[in-house]
């Protein structure tokens, strides 16, 4: 009787551990990743996303035979390629809105192959106005009215960037800065004034709007930013613009092997807490069996 | 020896994870969720504290207001609305201070935030000079005509030559407030502060400068025709010229007049259209005043004596800033935060002069001023909760001539009184304590009351007569043969086995066989938990003393007390089973 129960609980504890290390290693703790569940992942925006019967966009040609409506970027990061470009322009001057949301100036070379004149500018937006306990946790308010800021008054941003050109949708309050010296005040040669977090610009018939910071994305700042209308802004982009989105050079799709996910999870807690987890429960399994 | 190998695996393992998990008990990694402040491009909103603050909608109206504030305050100046000057003057003050204290909690004090603030201190000075030179022109102008309907030329004099004291007095505030104002403009212009409201206010200066000027011209026209014989001189000699905080200027001077001059005659010195204080010639009219340098602010003064209606030369003082320094040092008592520190500048103590302390916690912020004493040294103390605080000091007013300086910031962290959990440790130690001495007077007086002692005791007689035998049960049964036979089997195995077996355990198999017997004696269960005295008590009289021989004899067997080869034990054991089976 004692052996049949240590039998089980020694199958038990292989089992749990086994789903453990499975769920573990299919998803991913990347930043901005779709398939990444925590606080830094954007698998609730994209669940959204997929909910209300948006289309993932796999390649760019596509644009030219069924384009959409608008097309959401996220940190795009690489060079499209001459026909790629010209797929992306040719939606946007036929009437086309192109969402690029990014804050790296890496995103800079889509807005240039689109035709857009409005500039991503990597910097440290420091504001007096901030939703959490830290001056880049800037709040933006809209200046200008936009259909994609329905509702929306202000928002939470993580660590923005700044824009330059084009017509601003949202800016940060009087009391900002650029950070330069990264101490969380201003000082020095630092300057005070509006910044432009959000712009747009009409190119042709189309339309390029531009959010210097993917951070609204992110699913910690889904449920925790009560206080501002970053709900809404979400609800906009997922309802209000019959929207699809790039699944080719956006930074949330971007996968890495498998061989480097566990290399990563061999260096977190998790795993030596599973494995001082296997070692108790290979105990007790031997000592279920009389071994000890 | 096996049957502790696993609890022993277990417990050094529970150790040794103890052990491992300690460093992240503080920081538990398993819940890393909301340690984590930042990775990557983002900071962890989970991580950090939500505070939904917007201060521009704070700051920027109350910039707008203190603007603002200087037009009506000028205006009523112009109007000489005294009561209205002194209710706007307060406001202005108020929310200067406000404003104050929120650059310094903000930390703004390096930002063009802070030089409005700065602008905005000096333009509430001019203020306070304006409407304090108003009143003392508005003052002389009531003289004049007093003066006039007396039809007293001397005095007539003297009051121009205040008012022309005073004129230049308000025309240099003047200049002042138009720096002043074209600064504070320029600075709220960064966040987007209106200073159409702060031009007014220069523009409303002007005309009652204009209106000064007038007044002032139109008094010396009508004097121009008095002809007076001034027969007294005062001369106002100033050495040297100018200084810093903590210098001493020399006034000097002689008033001489026709005749003698009495002893002690006063004269008084004017600084600023302000008395400064009052000394006295000599015999020969030399006077001498020293003006110590402190709370003056930085700029030209102007002074001048007066003896009588005699006035002398209108001169000017030049004070010039120095930069402060201010230390700030703190002591935590329980509680209590005691902060202390001192103003100086160019080594000199600054006294008397206001240091705001600012105590910043997570969700608290206090501030309090004290003035520095005579050593220039300042003290606060206040009481907080328990938690990290940043304390700073600052020196800021331009009344003195030295310029605005802070401490550097110190951290304190005030921790929880130990006293509760002295408490607790107190309170479940005194009720473990109490626990255990009530549980061994409660078993000693089971034990006086109870006929079952453990002890072991070295003989018989000993175990006899410590302890009174419980009344045995009437219905008790003999052993039948049979039972006896099932009885000497345990004789056989110890006889057996005594060879093999330790004399402890070889004992136990007599003991075994002694505790049959009894049940069939006595026709009493044997608890499992009762010991061999608890089960002897059970016997009559008959059998009691060879039971008891056996017991004690079986007792220093098993606890090792005397080792014997067993055949006293052996033959004690036949007497008590053949006194209960001929029972």
């Amino acid at each position: 009787m004692r052996q049949t129960t240590g039998n089980i609980l020694v199958v038990a504890a292989l089992v749990i551990a086994g789903i453990v290390i499975l769920s573990y290693l299919s998803s991913t703790d990347a930043e901005l990743s779709r398939y990444n569940n925590g606080w830094n992942g954007t698998s609730s925006f994209y669940d959204q996303l997929e909910r209300s019967g948006s289309t993932a966009i796999t390649s760019y040609p596509v644009l030219r035979s069924a384009y959409p409506d608008t097309l959401i970027m996220v940190e795009p990061h690489y060079m499209l390629n001459g026909e790629e470009g010209e797929s992306l322009r040719e939606f946007v001057t036929n009437g086309g809105t192109l969402i690029v949301i990014a804050q790296r100036e890496s995103a800079n070379t889509i807005l240039e192959v689109a035709g857009s004149t409005v500039r991503i500018h990597d910097t440290k937006l420091a504001s007096i106005d901030m939703e959490y306990n830290d001056p880049e946790m800037v709040i933006a308010y809209q200046v200008q009215e936009h259909s994609l800021l329905e509702d929306v008054e202000s928002i939470a941003l993580n660590q923005p960037s700044t824009l330059t050109s084009g017509e601003a949708l949202i800016q940060t309050s009087s009391i900002s800065w650029i950070d330069a010296n990264n101490n969380g005040k201003v000082d020095g040669i630092e300057k005070l004034g509006k910044e432009t977090v959000m712009a747009h610009e009409i190119i042709e018939q189309g339309e390029i709007i531009v959010l210097a910071d993917s951070g609204i994305l992110i699913n910690s700042m889904d449920f925790t930013v009560s206080e501002r209308d970053n709900a809404q802004l979400r609800t906009n982009l997922v309802t209000s613009l019959k929207p699809s989105y790039d699944t080719v050079t956006s930074q949330p799709f971007v996968t890495e092997g498998i061989l480097q996910a566990v290399t990563g999870a061999k260096s977190t807690t998790v795993i030596k807490i599973l494995a001082i987890l296997l070692i108790t429960g290979i105990i007790c399994a031997a000592y279920a069996r009389k071994i000890l | 020896m096996k049957r502790y190998a696993a609890p022993a695996i277990f417990i050094g393992l529970t150790i040794l994870f103890a052990v491992l998990l300690m460093p992240y008990t503080a920081e538990p990694e398993i819940y890393a969720i909301g340690n984590v402040e930042e990775a990557g491009i983002f900071k962890n909103p989970i991580a950090l504290k939500q505070i939904s603050q917007e201060k521009t909608a704070d700051i920027v109206p109350l910039m707008q207001e203190l603007i603002g504030s200087s037009g009506s305050i000028v205006l009523n100046v112009r109007l000489n609305n005294v009561e209205d000057i002194e209710a706007d003057l307060a406001e202005y003050r108020r929310a200067s201070k406000q404003f104050d204290n929120m650059v310094i909690n903000l930390d703004m004090s390096e930002s063009e935030i802070d030089d409005f603030r700065k602008n905005n201190t000096e333009n509430l000075k001019n203020l306070e000079e304006l409407v304090s030179d108003s009143a003392t022109f508005e003052e002389l102008n009531n003289l004049e005509i007093q003066y006039r309907d007396e039809n007293n030329p001397e005095k007539m004099y003297s009051v121009a030559y205040e008012g022309e004291a005073l004129r230049k007095k308000l025309e240099q505030t003047f200049a002042d407030c138009q720096n002043t104002t074209a600064a504070l403009a320029k600075s709220g212009e960064v966040v987007d502060i209106k200073s159409e409201q702060s031009e007014y206010s220069v523009d409303a200066f002007s005309e009652y400068i204009d209106e000064v000027n007038q007044i002032q011209e139109e008094r010396l026209l009508r004097i121009s025709d008095i002809n007076i014989e001034f027969q007294e001189e005062l001369s106002l000699e100033i050495e040297p010229p100018g200084g810093i905080y903590g210098d001493t200027i020399n006034t000097t001077g002689i008033y001489s007049q026709t005749g003698d001059i009495p002893a002690g005659e006063p004269v008084t010195l004017y600084i600023d259209s302000r008395k400064y204080t009052v000394s006295s010639c000599n015999i020969t009219g030399e006077y001498s005043i020293p003006i110590a340098i402190e709370k003056m602010y930085a700029g030209t003064h102007l002074a001048y004596t007066r003896v009588g209606d005699v006035f002398s030369p209108v001169i000017p003082i030049s004070v010039i800033g120095t930069a402060g320094v201010l230390t700030l040092n703190y002591s935590v008592s329980g509680t209590t935060i005691s902060s202390s520190g001192k103003l100086t500048t160019e080594a000199r103590a600054v006294s008397g002069a206001p240091v705001t302390l600012y105590i910043k916690g997570q969700d608290t912020e206090k501030n309090a001023t004290v003035d520095t004493d005579n050593a220039g040294e300042y003290l606060y103390e206040t009481e907080v909760e328990p938690g990290e605080y940043t304390i700073l000091s600052v020196f800021s007013d331009p009344e003195f001539p030295v310029s605005d300086c802070r401490s550097s910031e110190s951290v304190v962290s005030i921790t929880q009184s130990n006293l509760y959990i002295y408490i607790i440790l107190f309170v479940i130690t005194a009720t473990g304590a109490g626990y255990l001495i009530l549980r061994r007077r409660n078993r000693a007086e089971k034990t006086e009351q109870s006929p079952i002692e453990t002890s072991i005791f070295d003989t018989a007689e000993e175990f006899l007569s410590s302890e009174p035998l419980p009344e045995i049960s009437d219905t008790k049964n003999e052993i039948t043969p049979a039972e006896i036979v099932a009885i000497q089997e345990y004789r056989s195995r110890y006889i057996s086995q005594r060879t093999v077996l330790s004399p402890a355990e070889a004992a136990h198999i007599l003991g075994e066989g002694f505790t049959a017997a009894i049940q069939k004696y006595s026709s009493q269960e044997c608890s499992p938990s009762e010991t061999m005295r608890e089960q002897t008590a059970k016997l009559d009289d008959t059998c009691m003393k060879k039971a008891v021989v056996f017991v004690t004899l079986y007792e220093t067997m098993v606890y090792g007390i005397d080792q014997q080869d067993g055949d006293e034990l052996l033959s004690a054991w036949d007497k008590v089973i053949t006194c209960m089976g001929d029972k």
